[in-house]
């Protein structure tokens, strides 16, 4: 009797592991299944004076392979991979943008000195000036395109780290959820289910290339908890937390990424805590990486118009009169912070553009006392003077700055002195003899060119931070090569640790199709040795009733 | 280790994909004819590129100031050489001529006549215009005609035209024509010519007198004249020669720079031999990885058992 109730035993057994492998088998191409195994244990016995007779095979349970360590390592590299992903995606585009070496800012500001020595040989001549002055067009228009291009750049960053924030937050959720079923199955069999498990393995790994994430695991019954790198919770069992973008009260061109809690607290997560994953490449490259180009290329943009203008008005035009502005730019604006209580703005106008810096400042009125009512911090964090004028306006950095109203105590302003000027450079002369060749206003000498030597002598002359344009244009397009050159580099190492981590989990936790066949083999022999023995008991079994 | 059938697809895959990627990026580089494709291929390279062109640019700005100027200054050189020809064979003979006491009064006429004819020409050379229609003697005024055809008297500007015509390097293009005609001490030349001329055809009683007065006067003012327009002439000829020199050195400087520029972004003839050479190590590469998989794959005991 019990002969068919140890070979039914076996081959139950034999089917449940054949169904253990057959599902090996036909999911081994999911990367994120983890291959699991039958485990047998022995089903006891009775011991006897005169031996030990054991009860057969049971199935003791199915094993997930799986290694904590090497995930916890998977992790972490996908999110250095997400960090260096997010960041190159961008920075990329802005390579592309200067590898174009023969119309760019600085061969366009090059070829306007070739038009001018044209105009010097013969100033009274109209082609070459109609030449100059179509060059002046072209270096405005190169200005432009470089500036659309950076600004859809940013917008387009915007909407990638939106997207960012909408998956981590997506991820959270299913996993929150996950974790529901997962405890609920623990609650009701005491086992874990290896697909739900895997499931959320593969969330883990997604939500930690979005942002690094610490883990925190109960192997035996599932529950699980995840917080940011900083600690601030994101999944805690079945409920999770958001993460918004929301923009800066100071500007809201800027975003800063927020931490909502249960109680609806919103806490923003300065740079210094967002440091992995694709959402701390994008925040890096959006607050450091374009606002530094920008600034660099609207700075060349201002010392350009500067100078041309300075050295235009020195002179005289064709009709002897004095030469006015070539090109026209924006003023500063001085961006009301949303929390300010006057809506009073500020007028800002450059005072001394040779002074201009490329930092950015936050004014913010104190009225401490009348020598000093305005605190102005710079972007670096330190704090400047200025210089206050008798009809309450301020002086500093070459920017004049005069508030058109009454402003309350704690009001805040941001300037950006630079922004814009690129964009918006436009040339004001309409006809080329406005530009002014002589140094006199005498009309009978037609070929007096000693302004457009003046002219000339910017090709070499130290404009910006104490550097000719070239040397400055070259030193940006080196620059943003050099940054571009170290991510690629930093992609090409974490591509060879990541593939290398996931080899190790494959071989791990991975499938292969030999090994099972191997194991379809041996349990159908075992299905068959077991299938021989019941019709052995069966036999036995009828021999005995036969007995007459 | 263990291996694990995904493991080594997934291998295979990325070696194709790599090799792939690689193959490509050799074509790009032929199609441009060059490694350097973005500064971030070579950030050093790509710097001293955008330098070169910049000096490029400027030899042309000072190729284009140096032609003007050669241009300019080739027609003043043939205008003083006129005017040379003029004063030291045609007007001192007939100066000499004058001063001879016992010429008639038809001679004297028929000399007066001669001398009208050196002047006219004489300020014919003095308002020559360059090719492109501008008063070579003008100074800044190059509207404007020097000298008026009767009165002999200067119209033109008081400053000489300048370029830089190399870096840091200025140089006078053109002469005042009151430069070489017009001297304090010694008055206008033609004025002094147009002096002579009625001189000669006064017949009065103390013309003679008034004649040997104005022919000294004459002698000194064409003395000066020489004198300055052999200075205008020497350093025309200076400047013409300098002129040459710099466009010399400035064409081997161009083509120093050049190849600097294509050596920069790996466009010159020793770049392309290795593109060429990368291009069939990296289809090898492929190739072998295709291989490689058509081998693999096959290994399996579902095709042996």
């Amino acid at each position: 009797m019990n002969l068919i109730y140890m070979a039914k035993n076996g081959m139950h057994a034999a089917q449940s592991a054949l169904n253990v492998v057959v599902n090996n088998t036909n999911n081994f191409s999911i990367p994120e299944y983890h291959r699991q195994d039958i485990v047998f244990g022995e089903a006891g016995g009775k011991t006897t004076p005169y031996g030990f007779f054991g009860y057969g095979v049971q199935v003791d349970t199915v094993q997930r392979a799986n290694d904590n360590y090497l995930n916890h390592r998977i992790r972490d590299a996908e999110s250095e991979r997400g960090a260096i992903k997010g960041r190159l995606q961008q920075m990329s585009q802005i390579d592309n943008l200067f590898a174009d070496d023969t119309h760019n800012i600085s061969s366009e500001f090059s070829k306007i000195f070739v038009a001018l020595q044209k105009m010097s040989n013969d100033p009274v001549s109209l082609p070459p000036r109609e030449e100059t002055l179509a060059q002046f067009h072209v270096l405005c228009d190169t200005f432009h395109r470089n500036s659309k291009t950076l600004d859809s750049l940013l917008h387009e960053s915007h909407g990638k780290l939106r997207q960012v924030v909408d998956e981590i937050n997506s991820s959270s959720q299913q996993i929150a959820t996950l974790n529901v079923e997962i405890e609920k199955v623990y609650a009701n069999t005491r086992s874990l289910p290896a697909d739900l498990l895997d499931k959320r393995d593969a969330l883990l790994d997604k939500l930690s290339s979005q942002t690094g994430i610490r883990v925190h695991e109960n192997a035996v019954t599932g529950c699980m908890s995840i917080t940011l790198n900083n600690g601030l919770t994101l999944v805690n069992r079945d409920s999770s937390n958001r993460l918004a973008m929301v923009p800066t009260a100071d500007n809201p061109d800027r975003f800063e990424i927020h931490h909502l809690d249960a109680a609806d607290n919103s806490i923003p997560l300065t740079a210094k805590k967002i440091v992995t994953g694709e959402l701390a490449g994008l925040l890096k490259f959006c607050q450091q990486d374009l606002p530094s180009v920008s600034r660099s290329v609207n700075q060349q943009a201002l010392s350009i118009a500067h100078e041309f203008n300075t050295v235009n008005k020195l002179g005289f035009t064709s009709d002897g009169q004095q030469g006015r502005q070539i090109f026209d730019y924006p003023q500063p604006v001085a961006l009301i912070n949303d929390n300010n209580i006057s809506q009073t703005k500020l007028d800002v106008y450059y005072e001394n553009i040779s002074n201009v810096t490329s930092l950015e400042y936050e004014l913010t009125y104190i009225n401490r006392d009348e020598n000093s009512p305005w605190r102005i911090m710079t972007s670096d964090g330190v704090e400047i003077d200025a210089h206050i004028q008798a009809g309450g306006e301020i002086l500093f950095d070459g920017l004049k700055v005069s508030p058109a109203g009454i402003v309350q105590a704690g009001d805040k302003f941001r300037i950006n002195p630079l922004a814009g000027v690129a964009k918006n450079i436009t040339v004001a002369i309409t006809d080329c003899r406005e530009i002014a060749a002589s140094s006199s206003e005498n009309i009978e000498e037609q070929s007096n060119n000693e302004n457009i030597r003046e002219f000339l002598i910017l090709k070499g002359k130290k404009i910006i931070s104490g550097s000719t344009l070239s040397e400055n244009y070259a030193s940006l397009v080196g620059t943003t090569g050099t940054n571009t050159k170290q991510l690629v580099m930093n992609e090409h190492t974490n591509k060879s640790v990541c593939e290398s981590l996931s080899a190790q989990k494959q071989s791990v936790v991975g499938v292969n199709i030999n090994e099972e066949y191997v194991s379809v083999i041996m349990f159908t022999q075992y299905y068959q040795a077991n299938a021989q023995v019941m019709k052995s008991a069966i036999t036995l079994f009828d021999t005995l009733l036969n007995i007459r | 280790m263990r291996c694990s059938t995904l493991a080594m697809y997934q291998q295979n895959v990325n070696n194709i994909s790599n090799a792939m990627a690689g193959v490509n990026h050799s074509h790009h580089q032929l199609t441009e004819g060059k490694k350097l494709l973005t500064p971030s291929d070579n950030p050093a390279n790509a710097s001293q590129a955008l330098s070169c062109m910049h000096t490029l640019t400027g030899i042309k700005q000072y190729d284009i100031a140096r032609e003007y100027a050669s241009n300019t200054l080739g027609y003043e050189d043939s205008a003083l050489n006129g005017m040379s020809g003029l004063l030291t064979n045609n007007l001192i003979e007939k100066i000499v001529a004058a001063g001879n006491g016992t010429y008639s009064t038809e001679k004297k006429t028929i000399l007066a006549n001669e001398l009208q004819n050196i002047r006219d020409s004489l300020i014919n050379l003095a308002n020559s215009k360059n090719s492109h229609g501008r008063y070579i003697f003008s100074g800044y005024k190059t509207l404007s005609q020097p000298f008026s055809s009767v009165e002999g008297s200067y119209h033109g500007g008081n400053q000489a035209i300048t370029q830089w015509i190399d870096d840091g390097l200025e140089m006078q293009i053109s002469h005042l024509g009151s430069e070489i005609f017009i001297s304090e001490k010694h008055g206008n030349l033609f004025e002094r010519l147009s002096d002579t001329v009625a001189a000669l055809k006064d017949d009065a009683e103390d013309a003679r007198e008034t004649l040997s007065l104005v022919l000294q006067q004459m002698n000194q003012s064409i003395n000066y004249s020489m004198d300055s327009l052999g200075k205008v002439q020497t350093s025309v000829g200076t400047n013409l020669q300098m002129l040459e020199r710099l466009g010399f050195n400035s064409d081997q400087n161009a083509i120093l720079v050049i190849k600097n520029y294509q050596e920069n972004i790996g466009s010159d003839d020793k770049s392309k031999i290795q593109l060429h050479s990368e291009l069939f190590i990296t289809e090898q590469a492929l190739q072998s990885s295709m291989l490689l998989f058509k081998s693999m794959k096959d290994i399996s005991l579902f095709n042996m058992i």
